[in-house]
């Protein structure tokens, strides 16, 4: 995928297991609220910014996420410097920003791959409130494979539209787009049905069902 | 029970809202400009319904929290949470699913009025829910701040209503994925 | 039990509303490679679809290998594979390894058992040692071998394709043929592709949801091509007819 958020390693950040980095950002994130002076929460921003290199992540991250922020940001601390002083407006920005870089830290040092695995773990106990885990998962992993399969048929839209000078057209761009996803949607369910390749879901489904609704595909309309 | 092509236009529909990422933004004058992947999470619950529909938003914000970078401009990763909007991404769910919702039960015949009616409950009233709240309390300012802070998005999610509802209506017109009672 | 083994069709009547797509009434597919010829609308790709339990006919039965299609249809879907005309369609995962993996999971097979056969199956059409690959990098030639390797390494009995070099170049169709003939499974074929048609024992020709003609390769392309000479001088395609 182009642009890719994760930096590669390795590095003691790294090599940290994905869960414990979570983790660390879910206490930073509670504790940072329950810091009340500027210099406390600014020094938890600086080390946060200082751990990049660590993750041996350019410190260009630390910036960029900063600037991308800024117009909000610069906004609400306007405003609330305005009503309630700039102490509470550095806090404010100090703690957001600090926040926002150690995320993007953990992002920048986790394998997309690792981050998957928390949530299947987390998924696990999901079973009892009629989730099924593998299912999610194979919904999840799907979306993945087609993702660039469907960015190339932007691409080609865009390109078709633009011969008719509809390039920037939202509307003509999004409708056939639309509809050739679904369209191919029908053939995949098809392809998996016939190679039984479903994950397991509920014990009990019959399978005429998947026959039935087969033979009535092209009506296009599902009945609920 | 969530059928083969259930679990498929779930998946199918999250990789559309990633591909909706690479169109460029509109300016409108005024307020923040609009990116068409915004208009994704109305179209996921016009079109699919609503199970479908937060579904397959559910599994895009989740991969943008994964850490793949699917949001318009090539962002993502939990740093988007960590910010101001964070919310409006949870929020995106909840959207798709209250404009499924009501795309499904409101007692509005012709699609397009039933598409802007449902747009306008899912896709504002849903996506700020959560959206204002994690502002709040992120930025830790003062309520009204936020609020009137958001109405900067206001004209744009506006258009984003119509422009979804003129969509989903066409969508539905070539190809119906739901059939209401 | 010799009698058991084939594909039958006994009265077999699938229809949409008012339309008849497909009536067949005895029909016994045994040899070893058939092919389906006949034009798009002429309901051979539905007859091919009930070859596995995804289409279930209205009226009669189909049976393959003694299971009833409509009643066992998990397990006639696990001796029939089904390959599709789309490539892009049936590659649902990222990697050519999960791909593999998937079919093969849904069969409880344990990881040893799962990578053995994944890496045999990748060999035998020409991937071996790719299994890390993305998917979609693949070309539209390499993405109907996957599919059809993912479908060889679950071991069916038969093989069942709807068109599927139609999507392809010459130099991937003709690789596909040599890749189809030295198969062990039961193969039936529906085509375009004259070449592949004249690799079958027995060419059935399907026309508005019959079969028409029952020959072997050479008399039925020609009974084809009569046909569609029969249906241009009428001043009609076959295709609209069955459309209409």
């Amino acid at each position: 995928m182009i642009g890719d958020l994760q930096v590669p390693g390795p590095s003691p950040i790294h090599a940290v297991p994905a869960g414990w980095k979570l983790l660390a950002l879910a206490l930073l994130g509670t504790g940072t609220f329950m810091l009340v002076s500027l210099p406390a929460i600014g020094a938890v921003a600086c080390v946060v910014a200082a751990l990049y290199p660590l993750g041996r992540v350019p410190l260009r991250h630390v910036w960029t996420q900063a600037r991308d922020l800024a117009p909000l940001l610069g906004l609400m601390a306007g405003a609330q410097a305005w009503f309630d002083g700039p102490m509470l407006a550095g806090i404010t920005v100090a703690r957001v920003l600090g926040l926002v870089w150690a995320a993007g830290l953990v992002t920048a040092t986790t394998a997309f791959a690792d981050m998957m695995a928390v949530l299947e773990r987390a998924l696990r106990p999901m079973r009892h409130l009629g989730v099924a885990p593998a299912r999610v998962s194979f919904a999840m992993t799907m979306a993945v494979r087609f993702i660039p399969l469907l960015q190339r048929m932007m691409v080609e839209t865009r390109a078709a539209q633009g011969a008719r000078g509809l390039g920037r057209n939202p509307f003509a761009l999004a409708v056939p787009l639309i509809i050739r996803a679904i369209r191919l949607a029908d053939r995949v369910s098809e392809a998996i049905e016939a190679r039984d390749a479903l994950p397991d879901g509920d014990a009990d489904e019959p399978e005429s069902e998947g026959a039935r609704r087969s033979r009535t595909r092209d009506d296009r309309e599902e009945t609920r | 029970m969530t059928t083969t092509r259930d679990l498929v236009l779930m998946g199918l529909f999250a990789a559309v809202m990633a591909a909706l990422g690479l169109l460029p933004k509109v300016s409108l004058g005024i307020g923040v400009p609009i990116t068409a992947q915004s208009m994704g999470v109305m179209l996921a619950g016009a079109i699919l319904g609503a199970k479908r529909g937060a579904g397959a938003i559910g599994i895009f914000v989740v991969l943008v929290a994964l850490g793949l970078p699917l949001l318009a401009g090539g962002r993502g990763g939990l740093g988007i949470f960590a910010g101001p909007t964070g919310g409006f991404l949870v929020g995106y769910v909840l959207g798709a699913y209250l404009t499924g919702l009501a795309a499904e039960k409101l007692p509005i015949k012709p699609d397009f009025p039933r598409f802007i009616a449902a747009s306008l409950i899912g896709g504002i009233g849903g996506v700020y829910l959560p959206g204002i709240p994690h502002w709040w309390l992120i930025t830790d300012s003062a309520l009204t701040n936020v609020v009137l802070m958001s109405l900067n998005f206001m004209p744009g999610d506006l258009i984003k209503v119509v422009l979804a509802s003129l969509v989903a209506t066409a969508v539905y017109r070539g190809y119906p994925v739901i059939r209401r009672a | 039990m010799t009698d058991e083994r084939g594909i039958a069709l006994d009265g077999v009547r699938v229809s949409r509303g008012e339309r008849s797509i497909l009536a067949v009434d005895d029909l016994r597919l045994t040899e070893s490679r058939i092919g389906l010829i006949g034009a798009n609308g002429s309901g051979k790709s539905t007859l091919l679809r009930c070859f596995n339990g995804l289409v279930a006919p209205d009226h009669g039965r189909v049976t393959v290998d003694g299971l009833d299609a409509a009643k066992a249809t998990r397990a006639v879907r696990r001796k029939v594979g089904f390959v599709f005309q789309d490539p892009e369609a049936q590659i649902v995962m990222p990697t050519i390894a999960e791909e593999m993996d998937l079919g093969l999971k849904a069969r409880k097979l344990p990881a040893e058992e799962r990578r053995r056969r994944g890496g045999e199956a990748l060999a035998r059409f020409g991937l071996a040692g790719r299994e890390g690959d993305s998917a979609h990098l693949l070309s539209g030639g390499e993405k109907q071998r996957l599919a059809l390797a993912s479908i060889f390494a679950l071991h069916p009995d038969i093989l069942v394709m709807d068109e599927p070099t139609a999507m392809l170049d010459l130099p991937g169709k003709r690789l596909f043929r040599r890749l189809v003939a030295p198969l062990p499974q039961r193969v039936v074929l529906a085509t375009h592709d004259l070449d592949l048609v004249r690799d079958c024992e027995r060419v059935l020709v399907v026309d508005q949801g019959r079969v028409v003609a029952d020959d072997e390769p050479d008399a039925a392309i020609a009974a084809y091509v009569d046909l569609v000479d029969a249906y241009e001088a009428a001043g009609r395609d076959s295709a609209a007819e069955a459309a209409a």
